[in-house]
């Protein structure tokens, strides 16, 4: 039996109570898996989650859908391998296909530079058990034959990290499996309620204002992305964060060429292709702050230029959409994640580029947090103190892009 | 008998103001509408039409919104068509939705994303193009109790 002639209940509307013993503001994947986490695995259902629009419309439905493990950092690597952990078995603990497919990752180098980065990388990788590994051009062109190993004829490929483990899950699917799956716990998700002012009390967070009233709280979460400054700034916060828009586009349908996430180290520049044969091509986050999610025509000639150059098929297929969402990069380009200055206000910001790929093992550990007070191991460098200790997790070279 | 058949339609995206595609005359080849979105359809047709129709379709929304744009996606979908007395049974053993008399709805069919176009006891399933083999094995599969068979293509 499949499941599927189970009862499955979408998103109901459920009053805004007076007080939850917990409020996220959020709908986003990361407010809603820590939803679902405390409900599931902590037995904390009184839990509010507020989102101004609707569940997924910010970074969590506009991400390129990327999972990896392949950081840099001592810190980073274990936590993300923990991830894709909890990844592989989502669909079925969800009772919801999130469509997570693993296909691989290939980060081509067109500099020696660049190469070492990526052999030293493959290194910390092994010692942590997570299986990436420099292939070189020979072995590229048998992965692929149509990935161009000239770069265009101006780049030529020397070089590149495999990680097989890399995968793709549909961000929608994601989005929609938590919050079904925390609304089945008894979780209260209130779509189109905004947040607007955070209540603090000598030193201590006692609640929310909401456009639906007062809700007090014995815990409050700062799940947003794109506004987490602004609802910190709401609880007195200043957070160390930076809003940056971060573009993609896709192409027409066209037959399977692709299989698995290609990148370029140098050019900041990679694709994947879609379920519906989209090719799907993202670059770098936007050197500007800005809260806009506008798209704009340099970055589309721009991504198209460097994505032909490694991978030329993409001449042959029209740009058919673009959009924009929002990222939240912190000094160290990862995560913030714990208890704030303000007793009861928590953490959940600081997204950037990982805050996808990152949910399920954020949501389970802050999850532990919150419920027993303790910090897990894993999250505990990502404290929100760690910039005033001078403790930084520096992880930009694994961040910049996807 | 209840029969699951691969059908290869022509399918061709049209992106338009809501207002455009509300007063948009029906294509023609016997295609099918199916509004996906308030700015979006999905023209279903048969096999080698998609010149034709993408042709027809910008003609009719050029003129009523310049920025309309018209795309031939037929690669990016996989077809079947479930034919046959059973069909609407074999149908609840794969998903959810509450099928109409007639016309277009969109969900989870066998627990992908899916297009389903409703003609009588002929339901003519779109799912991304990637989940063409899952399609035609959990179908087969799991509406086994209907007494669901492949049938040869559409």
């Amino acid at each position: 039996m499949t499941g599927l002639l189970r009862a499955r209940t979408f998103l109901r509307r459920t009053p805004v109570k007076p007080r939850y013993d917990i409020v996220i503001v959020g709908g986003g994947v990361n407010g809603l898996a820590l939803a679902y986490h405390l409900a599931a695995n902590h037995g904390i259902r009184d839990i509010g989650v507020f989102e101004r629009a609707y569940i997924g419309s910010g970074g969590s439905g506009r991400n390129t859908q990327v999972v990896r493990a392949n950081y840099n950092t001592p810190e980073t690597v274990p936590l993300y391998k923990a991830s894709l952990e909890i990844w592989r078995t989502l669909s079925q603990r969800l009772d919801f296909n999130i469509q997570f497919t693993t296909h691989g990752e290939l980060d081509l180098c067109h500099t020696w530079d660049a190469l070492e980065v990526e052999r030293d990388k493959s290194l910390l990788n092994r010692a942590y058990g997570v299986a990436t590994d420099i292939v070189m051009p020979d072995e590229i062109a048998r992965m692929n034959p149509l990935i161009d190993l000239t770069g265009g004829g101006e780049f030529p490929v020397v070089g590149a990290s495999y990680h097989p483990p890399g995968s793709l899950a549909r961000h929608d699917s994601v989005v929609w499996g938590f919050a079904t799956a925390a609304q089945r716990l008894g979780v209260d998700i209130h779509e189109g309620v905004a947040v607007t002012d955070v209540d603090v009390v000598e030193g201590r967070c006692r609640g929310v204002v909401t456009d639906a009233g007062p809700v007090s709280a014995g815990t409050v979460v700062n799940a947003t992305a794109g506004y987490s400054t602004l609802i910190a700034d709401m609880a007195g916060i200043k957070l160390p964060i930076r809003s940056h828009s971060l573009q993609a586009f896709v192409t027409e349908p066209v037959r399977p060429v692709l299989d698995g996430l290609l990148s370029s180290m140098d050019l900041y520049v990679y694709l994947s292709q879609t379920a519906r044969g989209e090719i799907l091509v993202g670059a770098e986050i936007l050197p500007y702050n800005t809260y806009s999610t506008r798209s704009t025509f340099g970055f589309l000639a721009e991504a198209a230029k460097r994505s032909i150059m490694v991978f030329p098929v993409v001449a042959k297929a029209r740009a058919m959409r673009q959009w924009a969402g929002l990222c939240d990069m912190t000094p160290d380009s990862s995560p913030i994640l714990g208890e704030s200055e303000v007793a009861g206000f928590v953490l959940m910001a600081g997204m950037g580029t990982w805050g996808f790929k990152g949910a399920p093992i954020f949501g389970k550990l802050l999850a532990e947090s919150i419920a027993t007070g303790r910090m897990p191991e894993l999250i505990a460098p990502f404290s929100p103190g760690r910039f005033a200790a001078d403790r930084m997790v520096p992880d930009a070279a694994s961040a910049g892009t996807h | 008998m209840t029969e699951l058949r691969d059908l290869h339609p022509s399918v061709v995206a049209c992106l338009a103001s809501p207002e455009a595609l509300d007063v948009l005359p029906p294509p023609g080849h016997g295609a099918r509408v199916c509004r996906t979105a308030p700015d979006e359809l999905l023209l279903v047709g048969a096999a080698g039409v998609a010149a034709e129709l993408i042709r027809e379709t910008a003609d009719r929304v050029g003129a009523l919104d310049p920025d309309a744009l018209v795309v031939d996606v037929t690669d990016g979908w996989a077809g079947f068509v479930l034919t046959g007395e059973g069909a609407r049974r074999a149908f609840s053993y794969l998903s959810e939705l509450e099928l109409p008399e007639a016309g277009f709805l969109q969900g989870h069919v066998a627990h992908v994303p899916a297009k389903v176009l409703v003609e009588g006891d002929a339901l003519v399933l779109l799912v991304p193009a990637f989940w063409e083999a899952h399609l035609r094995r959990r179908a087969l599969a799991d509406a086994a109790p209907a007494g669901i068979r492949r049938g040869g293509p559409s």
